[in-house]
């Protein structure tokens, strides 16, 4: 099976792009992590994780229209690709399996020391 | 709309990958507006200047050369392709161009490798930059001299500064024989001193150098006299036999080798061996003697020891580490001050190493060079060819701009910049440059050997390789001349604005035509002016080849006499068949080698003296040469005993007698000698001079000295003269084995002692032949643009019932008006340049306006072909057709 490297930030990324759908830039991905995930994101974290993206071909990119409060720069949209919905689709299911390994005890016991601390 | 710190956008900016650039920018652009609304401009600059910083990383910053070389190197991958295609496509321009620049560049490349040889010599010797030689001025002689007084290399080094200098004597010139070994060579060369190989890099094969020439009587040999003395046996050690013949050091080859009488030089051991063929050198010699033999041989006078003279030796200095040239000069204007009243109103100067192979002319030079001045006047020849050939390069460009603009707006259109266009048309210039180079090259390989197969040329014995560093220079040459050619059309094609050649109202202008037609007119103005000089050259050439010297040189062989006797070598050639008759002779009349005398009738110091040409020939001799005797009686042998003389016309008119019998028995004193002549024949005026000397209106003394006799005449008869040579030189080695027979005919003398003027003839006329072809190259350029232009309008025309003739001149009008403003510039003009030297030499070809016209008419004739070639094309044309298509 085909190896997908998707880091951990790399893969929240990706699921912003994929629920912006239509609308995922720069400033729209940054703000919708930070509203959801409530944590802080630079624009230089956000920009170098999506080049990384695009260069793994896990995103596809186009300019948008220029508009007056960007100071004439346009826009780029980012959209995911069939190799990235793949990647993302295999990093779950990594992820499901692990989750389905956990013997239901190792959690318990968790669980029991918490009753007991 | 809020402005962030500019500073630090700049920044991003500057550091960023071109390909984020923008969307990065309007992402900060859009967070920070909305920061200033929000938090207040302060805390969004601060959150700016962060984020800026943030973003300086690995993903984000511009490889370090990666995206402008891609672009870099796409564009220029366009530029060449664009400029491959533009050469294929017009076929013809292309020609002109490549074509025009490949044979200017030719005669360039030529004098560049001449130069670079002669930069090749003489960088052997370890200490080059230290060394220089002395050269002396006299007051009122114009001429600086190589030469310097003999007592000035022994004086030198009792100043500070000199770490060793050297002499080298010349005056030698005869036979080396190796007497046990039966084998004999000639040589010359000079007397030099032990210092010699101190100061020069020369290696000895054989020998040691500190002692090869410090004790009298020893000699240093070229490997190739030693290869034919001693060819099986160790040279060193051996005792040779010196005969001195006067030979001169520089060896001019007229066929006859000058030779005076022979001297004994006596016995010298060999004490070293010289291959110079691993030294390029103007040092040139067979052998060197050790100075210290000149006291020896009675053979320089006191006078020519001294101060006073300075026409024998050459001084070379090696100076010390770190002394300069000026401190040299110093010390030479002190001797001058010093010894101002033995020095004879000489002063010296100095020359460095470098300057000597490449450098001014020189009165009493070592070896023939090609002066700068020579040089300098070849590179302004070959730079006025090339600048022509660019002329033609810029011309046809700029004609054809009309071509090149819509792509040149559709560029501009699509981004590119006045800088991008410009340098793509460099580059195209320089396509074309190179190319032209590898087509110079193929010329440059036809006209080498016929350059060097030329007689003055074989004398200054240039040699031609190519070498690597020359072949860079060729490139770096093709350079410069793809970037001079190119710069003025780039630089106007460039200027161009998008608007108005896309829109199709591109003006050319009829100021600029102007400036065109000017440059042409200048082209053919040199053309006109190398074709008449090479006229004007030739037809003096042929002029000295056919003048008539009123005397019989036809079938007669001249023969060096080499030492030998000359009433022995008589007797003896006498005997072969064929030889009708033979006589002798000092100098050889209407050759270039004389022998001076001056006279005068009482011989007292106030009275008038006469120079003369003081010949010495056997009695046979006058009617060898057809001469006629007309009054008096010819010499005989017992007249040299008689001091008697045979003079020639003109100086029986300088005595001051009508009647060249009154002449008779009268006496003459010659050279300040104390006993007089007498006259007892007088000769009919003929010319005795070398055509370029004079016509023979000299005084000419002939008199009967048999111990200075070089020379036989020997008159063949018959048809074979060549079997007749065959027999003699049989018959010459059964008197003289040592030497070989070498005799040339005397038409054949007389045509090379020519020949340089025949030579720079054909040099002119090779740079005439050049100019022509790229004037007319230019010529036809411009035909060819202008009628393409008018095809339609011709078609249109013909089609209105305009004839051919009336097209053929509407066509051809403006054409034929500059090669007519042309002519009228250059035909004055090199009439009266060439009238300039042509009245200043003795036996002038007629010149004319004759020889004017003929250039001109030439000219014209070339002009005229060559339009015409392509307004007939075009008057031709079928009109259907020209406006057929659109």
């Amino acid at each position: 099976m085909k190896k997908f490297q998707l880091g951990e930030f790399e893969e929240i990324v990706m699921l912003t792009v994929a629920i912006l759908y239509d609308d995922a830039y720069g400033v729209s991905i940054k703000k919708e992590i930070e509203s959801r995930l409530n944590r802080g994101v630079s624009v230089g974290a956000l920009q170098s994780a999506l080049k990384r993206l695009e260069d793994k071909d896990y995103l596809k990119s186009h300019d948008g229209d220029a508009t007056q409060e960007r100071a004439g720069r346009p826009k780029r949209y980012y959209k995911i690709t069939a190799l990235g919905k793949e990647a993302m689709e295999y990093t779950k299911e990594t992820r499901n399996s692990l989750w389905d390994a956990i013997p239901s005890i190792s959690l318990d016991v968790k669980f029991a020391r918490l009753f007991h601390a | 709309m809020h402005n962030p710190p500019q500073l630090f956008l700049k920044f991003f900016r500057w550091f960023c990958h071109p390909r984020l650039v923008k969307p990065i920018e309007g992402d900060l652009m859009e967070l920070y507006e909305e920061r200033v609304l929000e938090l207040g401009k302060k805390k969004a600059d601060r959150k700016f200047i962060k984020d800026v910083l943030l973003l300086f990383r690995k993903d984000i910053i511009k490889p370090a050369e990666g995206s402008i070389k891609l672009n870099y190197y796409g564009m220029l991958k366009n530029y060449f392709k664009v400029g491959v295609r533009n050469i294929l496509k017009y076929k013809t321009f292309s020609f002109i161009n490549i074509f025009g620049l490949a044979v200017a560049m030719s005669v360039s490349m030529l004098i560049i490798l001449m130069i670079a040889n002669q930069d090749k010599a003489d960088q052997f010797h370890p200490n080059k930059e230290r060394i220089y030689r002395i050269l002396t001025a006299k007051e009122g002689d114009g001429m600086l001299r190589a030469t310097s007084p003999l007592p000035m290399a022994e004086e030198l080094l009792n100043y500070s500064g000199i770490e060793k200098s050297t002499h080298l004597v010349r005056g030698i010139g005869g036979d080396i024989e190796a007497r046990d070994l039966n084998k004999s060579t000639e040589a010359r060369g000079f007397f030099a001193d032990e210092n010699f190989f101190e100061v020069f890099g020369f290696e000895l094969e054989e020998g040691a150098k500190s002692s090869a020439l410090k004790d009298p009587r020893s000699i240093v040999i070229s490997k190739a006299v030693a290869d034919r003395l001693f060819k099986d046996v160790d040279p060193i050690g051996q005792n040779i036999q010196f005969t001195e013949r006067g030979l001169d050091a520089i060896k001019l080859d007229f066929g006859v080798a000058r030779g005076s009488e022979s001297v004994d030089w006596g016995q010298y051991i060999v004490t070293g061996v010289v291959d110079l063929s691993k030294y390029p050198t103007h040092i040139k010699f067979d052998a060197l003697i050790s100075s210290a033999t000149i006291d020896q041989l009675e053979f320089l006078t006191d006078h020519q020891k001294s101060w006073g003279h300075n026409s024998r030796s050459y001084t070379y200095v090696l100076l010390s580490q770190g002394v300069s040239g000026s401190e040299l000069q110093a010390s030479l204007n002190q001797i001058t001050v010093e010894k101002e009243e033995i020095l004879n109103e000489q002063s010296f100067q100095i020359q460095a190493m470098e300057e000597i192979n490449v450098g001014r002319f020189l009165a009493n030079p070592i070896a023939l060079r090609l002066p700068i001045e020579g040089y300098y006047i070849l590179a302004i020849l070959a730079f006025a060819i090339m600048f022509s050939a660019c002329l033609n390069y810029t011309n046809l460009s700029i004609a054809r701009a009309l071509t090149r603009a819509k792509e040149i707006g559709v560029r501009k259109v699509n981004g590119a910049t006045k800088k991008d266009v410009f340098f793509q048309f460099m580059i195209e210039s320089i396509l074309i440059s190179l190319i032209s180079l590898l087509v110079a090259n193929a010329v440059l390989a036809l006209i080498k050997p016929l350059f060097l197969n030329l007689w003055a040329i074989q004398h200054l014995g240039p040699e031609l390789d190519l070498t690597f560093s020359i072949l860079i220079q060729f490139f770096v040459f093709a350079l410069c001349v793809g970037v001079f050619a190119g710069l003025y059309p780039a630089t106007r094609l460039s200027k161009f604005t998008p608007v108005k050649v896309l829109k199709g109202n591109l003006s050319s202008g009829s100021r600029k035509l102007g400036l065109k037609a000017a440059l042409n007119i200048t082209q053919f103005v040199f053309s006109l002016f190398f074709i008449i000089t090479a006229i004007v050259i030739i037809r003096q050439f042929n002029h000295y080849l056919s003048t008539d010297y009123g005397m019989q040189t036809n079938s007669i062989l001249n023969i060096p006499l080499q030492g030998n006797d000359h009433k022995i070598m008589m007797a003896e050639l006498s005997t072969v068949p064929g030889v009708e008759q033979i006589s002798a002779c000092l100098t050889i009349p209407a050759l270039p080698i004389s022998h001076g005398a001056s006279y005068s009738t009482t011989g007292a110091d106030d009275e008038n003296w006469y120079p003369s040409e003081f010949m010495s020939v056997s009695p046979s001799f006058a009617e060898n040469l057809e001469l006629t005797i007309i009054a008096g009686k010819n010499l005989d042998n017992e007249s040299e005993g008689r001091r008697e003389l045979v003079i020639n016309e003109f100086a029986t008119k300088l005595m001051g007698h009508d009647n060249p019998n009154d002449a008779i028995n009268q006496t003459l004193f010659i050279d300040k000698e104390a006993e007089p002549w007498k006259v007892i024949g007088v000769i009919k005026d003929f010319n005795f001079q070398s055509a370029i000397m004079g016509e023979g209106e000299q005084s000419l003394l002939m008199r009967n000295d048999p111990s200075v006799f070089s020379y036989l005449n020997i008159k063949i008869a018959g048809n074979d003269p060549l079997k007749v040579t065959k027999l003699l030189s049989e018959k010459w080695e059964s008197v003289d084995p040592v030497h070989q027979m070498q005799g040339t005919f005397y038409d054949e003398s007389i045509a090379r002692s020519n020949q340089w003027m025949g030579d720079l003839g054909a040099i002119i006329g090779y740079f005439a032949f050049l100019a022509i072809l790229i004037s007319c190259l230019g010529l036809l350029g411009m035909a060819v643009y202008t009628t393409e232009r008018r095809v339609k309008e011709v078609g249109i025309r013909k089609v209105l019932g305009a004839g051919s003739t009336q097209l053929a001149l509407m066509l051809g009008r403006s054409f034929l008006i500059l090669l007519g403003v042309a002519i009228v510039i250059a035909a004055p003009l090199s009439y009266f340049v060439n009238k300039l030297w042509i009245e200043n030499i003795p036996n002038q070809a007629p010149f004319g306006v004759g020889v004017v016209l003929l250039g001109s008419l030439i000219m014209l004739v070339l002009g005229i072909l060559t339009i015409g070639s392509q307004v007939f094309k075009v008057t031709k044309s079928n009109p259907v057709e020209s406006l057929k298509y659109e």
